[in-house]
């Protein structure tokens, strides 16, 4: 008897068990996918805590400024902060290790470092050429970001993902990927210019005016590399 | 704990109009159509995604390793695949499959130069993943009007969409912790932000608009940071709740009409971010999200409201 009734509403309590059944995994996914994003969400200082980078004039002026307003000395704060900057990592890499591998599966990135600083100094990329050798040879500007004037290949160069690569490079830990990267645009310059002998990136280091330096120091070129036309 | 988790499960597989998440479809899907194919018809992309070993500013090969590398042919082959499943699926054709290969190329663009790129990136991946496992193609979809496939959505999806924005403020608060950002430092981070040369659309600023970027800079600190008070405060209007703190601190929030001023201020300053800066498609993908936080009350309320508009114009005109 039992059996037969369980017979009959075989098909109406599958369809009810089988949504159920979903309803409960939609349920725990989405639990598991917050946890997981919550915990990717803790700002990764991995970057952050390679002290070379912190002798930049950008980065000294920061720590310079939490540490007058902490009234410390800045070495004493640079200890500090590294010091629970390598604890801090650690404990987010362990609670982040057993949800690594979906994160990463899916592709999901929580890290939100936008313009965490406003910084009074800044760069911007330029490129010249020469088409002669010797003392009396006078350098030609083909690029500057941003300057209607010098725009040799500016909807590559000036296109958002390669500002940003560019914008990297000034930075002393991108070293290496400058270098390679302005052999690259030489490259294309020695394409496009087929009488230009060398090529040079570099870039302007400006200071912003502010009310308290309402005339800043003329902007200046820096961290020039220089690429010759390879011979034949 | 079974009756809550049974009401965790009856709240996130709710019923509701699956206009919220069609909407956050058709920005995300074609914003990543339309500058993937910028990217690609301005010959940035075979230079930025192109490795060095054919004279290109990459070096690494990324995702297109085991078929041969990133080649023009093959980096140009990718870019276009994922710029067509883009504008597939903000269309709501083969919705899922097409938000599916939109997400993949994607991630196959971003593998191939991991310096170029943007917080954008992640953003739209981020989304896009949610969005492949949604019912976002039931409205606003060429499936739904061509192929009957419309109808109501789950809830969940909008909900983690909300908990993405919530995170993407509060994520990018957090590491705001500069002195030129937080309350009681200088707060002239966005005074420097916009004259730096990569970003800012005008070369420089007058001295008189100094205090209105402390203003802002400040102001825009306290909204990335409250991000999760606004996803909180969306789910609290979203239940009923039991706890007479909650109780009334959904009151609270209702009453001051918080979800719509933040919004309407997180709107405000996306455009602002747009009209001063040039920060890619960051601002489109972060808008992407605002219909999942409106939520289908208030998109019907604005849809009304448009329409009411709409039907004014020709009777002032006929008069």
């Amino acid at each position: 008897m039992a059996k037969r009734r369980r017979r009959k509403k075989a098909p109406e309590e599958a369809k009810t068990a089988g949504s159920a059944w979903w309803k409960h995994a939609i349920a725990a996914f989405v639990l598991f996918h917050l946890c997981a994003n919550c915990l990717g969400a803790l700002p990764n200082v991995g970057h952050g805590l390679n002290r070379r980078v912190w002798a930049d004039a950008r980065a000294r002026r920061e720590l310079d400024r939490w540490a007058t307003l902490i009234g410390v000395e800045r070495e004493t704060f640079e200890e500090t902060i590294f010091g629970l900057g390598v604890g801090y990592q650690k404990t987010r890499e362990t609670l982040l290790s057993p949800f690594e591998p979906y994160l990463s599966a899916a592709g999901l990135r929580q890290s939100w470092l936008m313009f965490n600083a406003g910084t009074e100094q800044s760069y911007r990329f330029g490129v010249r050429a020469r088409r002669c050798e010797g003392r009396d040879c006078d350098w030609e500007t083909l690029f500057v970001h941003a300057d209607p004037e010098h725009d040799w290949r500016a909807a590559q160069l000036g296109h958002p993902r390669v500002r940003s690569m560019i914008a990297r490079w000034s930075w002393s830990s991108f070293r290496g990927s400058y270098e390679h990267g302005c052999r690259a645009i030489a490259n294309l310059a020695f394409d496009d210019f087929p009488d230009a002998r060398v090529v040079q990136c570099r870039f302007e280091s400006s200071t912003s005016h502010s009310p308290d330096h309402p005339t800043p120091p003329p902007p200046r070129w820096e961290f020039p590399i220089t690429v010759r036309r390879p011979s034949p | 704990m079974t009756t809550r988790w049974q009401r965790w499960t009856a709240w996130l597989t709710a019923e509701e109009d699956a206009l919220p998440l069609a909407l956050c479809r058709v920005i995300c899907a074609g914003t990543v159509a339309l500058h993937v194919g910028r990217f690609v018809l301005t010959g940035a992309a075979d230079a930025a995604l192109l490795h060095a070993d054919y004279g290109g500013l990459s070096y690494t090969h990324g995702w297109l390793e085991p078929v041969g590398g990133a080649t023009i042919a093959s980096l140009r082959i990718l870019c276009a695949v994922c710029a067509i499943a883009g504008a597939s699926a903000a269309l709501g054709l083969f919705t899922r499959p097409s938000l599916a290969v939109t997400w993949l190329s994607l991630r196959a663009i971003t593998s191939l130069n991991p310096s170029a790129h943007g917080s954008y990136d992640s953003l739209l991946i981020d989304t896009l993943f949610v969005l492949m496992l949604s019912d976002c193609g039931k409205a606003l979809s060429l499936d739904a009007r061509l192929r009957g496939e419309g109808g109501p959505a789950m809830r969940w999806a909008r909900f983690l969409l909300v908990f993405q924005l919530g995170l993407l403020y509060i994520g990018s608060g957090i590491t705001k912790l500069s002195a030129s950002w937080v309350p009681g430092g200088s707060a002239d981070a966005l005074w420097y932000i916009l004259q730096q040369p990569t970003w800012a659309r005008f070369p420089g600023l007058p001295l008189w608009s100094f205090p209105v970027t402390q203003v802002a800079t400040t102001l825009t600190w306290f909204y990335e940071v409250g991000g999760p008070l606004l996803f909180f405060a969306i789910v609290l209007e979203q239940i009923e709740p039991r706890r007479r703190w909650l109780r009334r601190l959904k009151e609270r929030l209702e009453r001051v009409h918080f979800v719509s001023i933040y919004l309407a201020f997180g709107a405000a300053m996306h455009v602002g971010i747009e009209l001063t800066m040039e920060v890619g498609p960051f601002s489109l993908a972060a808008l992407a999200l605002y219909p999942a936080a409106l939520g289908p009350r208030r998109i019907e309320a604005i849809v009304r409201w448009l329409g009411s508009r709409g039907a004014q114009v020709p009777a002032s005109r006929s008069q």
